[in-house]
């Protein structure tokens, strides 16, 4: 019997132990197909069960919280909640619309059908922005003179308050900021100018959705790095200046809604937890013309929107929207080829580029935001509101 | 669905297909194998099965012209047959090869290339009379169409089909199988799709800024991934037809314990060494003809081989250096081997060696990068003596190391050919089955996070 069983093992062990592991994981996901494994079940329709086992790993959902209980099971719906899923494709237009916060934000207009060919929509990021004429990147999401804003984070471009106008600093400047993103800016800091003059936290492919949950380099003016979470960061350090860098890893995954709820979240913890910060929004830097047109969800239509909806969040006073498509791009938008390798990222030698965009539109309130020779010049409209 | 690492192929197509091909009665297997193929395909690329699906006919009656004349005495139809066969197969490849070239790649029917070779030696093989007896139309469909190997290969011969006796489905054949497709689909999966990104990363850097180490590291780890993609698909397509019946083709054989670039490449796609080594290389005359028309025929060879690869000038360059290394070897390190004393053949053994593992892989470079501007930026790179690199960070490498390190080594122990050799003994030990098995799961959630990764060979 052994000798048979032996010989059964030796000719067919391979097959048997995979079909085994089908079995056990066809039950599991069977078992789960209800509760921790559903919106797998859904995603993988059509193919066997076990692949939604197998897909939730992803999610750090393991079969045995089958028999664990119900606890994290609750976590992990919140957790789908927020998480929005690949498949929802963003309805332009329409979204903000949806969003009944006290802001009103008129719709997007320029309805996206597929890739882009065509010329940028006039405004956006053809030329460097002056303080007054912020707007100009979008216009349509201007306030009207009389709206009142509850909170710091809310509001346009604060037409009618202070604010300040853009000007050139040196790296000094920088000493006390901290830079926030995905790769571009682990790029911007592993080859840019401001290497070892400002401090980094960033990290490869995160999005506003996981940047909390994701364990990110941080990278300090003497060159140390170790890996950190966001809130850890802000929470015990001290900057002057907050540069957020992230809507790339986005393109393609929930609505410019959802993106936008996010980042301002985002913008409302960075502003909690370091009160005279000035936060900088960098509009998303677009993408090359090849790479834009071959996606139908990651091109350049997409990045304007969102970057009009961030743009929203600033408000003239100690948040800021900037925007280096202009020291990037073509006249018409796109990302110029001889700058980038792969489309999306600033080549090494390129990043020179987002450093002159960054040096050249700084924001000085006043001297404690920046010491350097010239004498910081202040917003007409500031001395205006004075009187 | 065609490939084999997309979930389609695995959890829909190859189980369906499996079960309905072992449930046929064994005589009747042929047609389940030509319908499942014909499915294959003709998802895969559309309308342009048209192109495969007129070949097949066209090639069989001109086959049929050449068999049938083949004891005539001078017969006019025999060489004619033939001519037209080549005319007709190899007009067709250059004439998609061309529309390729031009831009219009979506145009070009998948695997031209493979099954155009598969026809064209199934002409030779038939002037020549390998073949015993003429191939029905029902198998010569299946030789050049069945779907383990009509996207990248094998270039199988006609004979090693062995379609003229039932195929049987053995339960050992099956293991082994099952052995060899989970094997190539970890190279693939973990390996090669691994690697691809650290050379994703070079190009988002940008090759002026490379330092010079990254440079190297790039041009190994290129070379790595190259070879897990492609080996790891031949074993995945050979294991698939294992398990269906057929015999394991070897198609790599520890290329890079190689002596040499000639040997390098009797190992590396030897399928397709070997066919124009059977079907260009020898009828030009091969090596009989003196030195002279030997490195005539070498440098046919291998304009052909650089062609096939790619119309973009990088090929040319790529098969050049080639052909004159192999030259090289043949006619200056030639003498040498067969010299009396022990210090030369020690020196050419080292320059050997040095040719496979330094050599090779600057020449996949070359292959990589098909602009010339480029690739003159990455040997700039390599070789920083004249030119200075572009805002190049020095200590990029470490932090490319510190990330690869694993997929780098286990791809250095599969160029080593005691490791796959171990792996192919112990195949039906306990640890060895269940790590196999543990390594399908993993390679099916690398499948799922990530989007689909075509192989390298898909191209060509």
């Amino acid at each position: 019997m052994r000798k048979f069983l032996r010989r059964i093992f030796q000719n067919m062990g391979l097959p048997i132990m995979l079909a085994a592991s089908v079995i056990i994981l066809t039950a599991v996901g069977f078992a789960g197909r209800n509760t921790i494994y559903a919106p797998y079940a859904e995603e993988y329709e059509g193919y066997p069960p076990f692949l939604a086992v197998i897909g939730a790993v992803h999610d750090r959902i393991w079969p045995w919280q089958l028999v664990m209980g119900g606890g994290k099971d609750q976590e992990m719906e919140a957790e789908e909640e927020e998480t929005p899923s690949e498949e929802e494709i963003p309805v332009p237009g329409e979204e903000l619309v949806q969003n009944d916060s006290a802001v009103e934000i008129p719709p997007l207009d320029n309805s996206f059908e597929g890739p882009v060919d065509g010329p940028m929509p006039e405004g956006i990021c053809n030329e460097v922005m002056q303080a007054e004429d912020y707007g100009v990147a979008s216009l349509s999401f201007l306030s009207t003179a009389e709206t009142e804003y509850n909170t710091d984070t809310e509001g346009m471009f604060a037409r009618n308050g202070r604010y300040f106008k853009l000007r050139a600093v040196d790296s000094s400047y920088f000493a006390d900021a901290l830079f926030i993103g995905d790769s571009r800016t682990v790029g911007l800091c592993e080859y840019g100018g401001m290497k070892g003059k400002a401090n980094f936290l960033a990290k490869e492919s995160v999005n506003v959705y996981n940047i909390l949950d994701t364990e990110l380099r941080y990278t300090n003016t003497d060159g140390d790095s170790w890996g950190t979470y966001m809130e850890d960061v802000l929470r015990d350090g001290h900057y002057r200046k907050v540069y957020m860098c992230l809507g790339v890893n986005e393109l393609g995954i929930g609505t410019t809604h959802m993106y936008y709820e996010k980042y301002r979240e985002l913008v409302e913890m960075i502003r909690e937890n370091q009160p005279d910060a000035i936060i900088y929004i960098e509009g998303i830097m677009h993408v090359s013309k090849r790479y834009s047109s071959s996606d139908s969800a990651r091109n350049n239509t997409v990045i304007v929107q969102r970057n009009e909806a961030i743009a929203t969040l600033a408000n003239g006073y100690d948040i800021f929207y900037i925007d280096m498509n202009p020291y990037v791009c073509e006249e018409n938008g796109d990302l110029i080829s001889d700058l980038t390798g792969d489309g999306i990222h600033l080549k090494a030698s390129a990043y020179e580029n987002w450093d002159r965009s960054l040096f050249e539109n700084a924001i000085v309130r006043d001297h404690s935001d920046y010491s350097g020779e010239e004498e910081p010049v202040f917003g007409q409209e500031e001395e205006e509101s004075g009187t | 669905m065609v490939l084999f690492n997309s979930i389609e192929f695995l959890f829909r197509f190859i189980p369906v297909f499996l079960v309905l091909y072992y449930v046929t009665p064994a005589r009747f297997r042929d047609w389940t194998l030509l319908a499942g193929s014909a499915v294959f395909y003709v998802v895969g690329t559309g309308y342009l099965s048209l192109v495969l699906l007129a070949l097949i006919p066209l090639n069989w009656l001109l086959g049929r012209a050449i068999y049938q004349s083949r004891n005539v005495r001078n017969s006019a139809l025999h060489n004619h047959a033939f001519v037209a066969a080549v005319l007709l197969d190899a007009g067709t490849l250059v004439a998609f090869k061309i529309l390729g070239a031009a831009g219009y790649s979506a145009y070009v029917p998948l695997g031209i290339s493979f099954f155009i070779f598969k026809m064209i030696a199934y002409q030779a093989d038939l002037l020549q009379q390998r073949m015993d007896e003429m191939p029905s139309l029902l198998h010569t469909a299946l030789y050049f169409s069945v779907f383990t190997q009509v996207t990248q290969g094998p270039i199988m011969r006609y004979e090693d089909g062995n379609f003229e006796n039932t195929r049987r489905v053995d339960l050992k054949g099956v293991t082994d199988g099952l052995f060899f497709f989970i094997l190539g689909l970890s190279m693939k999966v973990l390996l090669a799709d691994r690697l691809a990104i650290l050379w994703n990363d070079l190009v988002k850097i940008g090759y002026e800024s490379l330092s010079t180490p990254l440079a190297w590291l790039g041009a190994y780890a290129y070379s790595l991934r190259l070879y897990m993609d492609f080996w790891g698909y031949s074993l995945m397509a050979s294991g698939l037809g294992m398990m269906i019946g057929f015999k394991f083709v070897i198609n790599f054989l520890h290329p890079y314990s190689g002596r040499g670039i000639a040997d390098f490449y009797r190992r590396w796609h030897s399928s397709l060494g070997a066919w124009f080594r059977d079907y260009l290389y020898i009828p030009l005359g091969g090596s009989r003809g003196g030195a002279l028309k030997t490195i005539r025929n070498l440098l046919i060879v291998w304009a052909a081989t650089g062609f096939w690869h790619g119309v973009t000038p990088n090929f040319m360059i790529w098969s050049g250096v080639l052909v004159c290394m192999i030259i090289w070897e043949k006619y200056a390190l030639g003498p040498l081997k067969k010299s009396g004393t022990a210090f030369l053949r020690a020196v050419d053994a080292v320059l050997e060696r040095l040719h496979v593992l330094v050599l090779i892989p600057i020449t996949w470079v070359i292959f990589a990068v098909t602009d010339l501007s480029q690739l003159r930026l990455y040997m700039e790179r390599m070789f920083p003596f004249f030119v200075q690199g572009r805002n190049v960070n020095p200590a990029d490498y470490i932090k490319y190391l510190t990330m690869y390190w694993p997929f780098l080594l286990c791809s250095v122990l599969f160029c080593l050919p005691v490791t796959y050799r171990l792996l192919v003994r112990y195949r039906r030990s306990l640890p060895v089955v269940i790590a196999v098995t543990g390594l399908f799961w993993v390679c099916v959630y690398f499948i799922l996070i990530t989007k689909s990764n075509a192989f390298m060979y898909f191209n060509f």
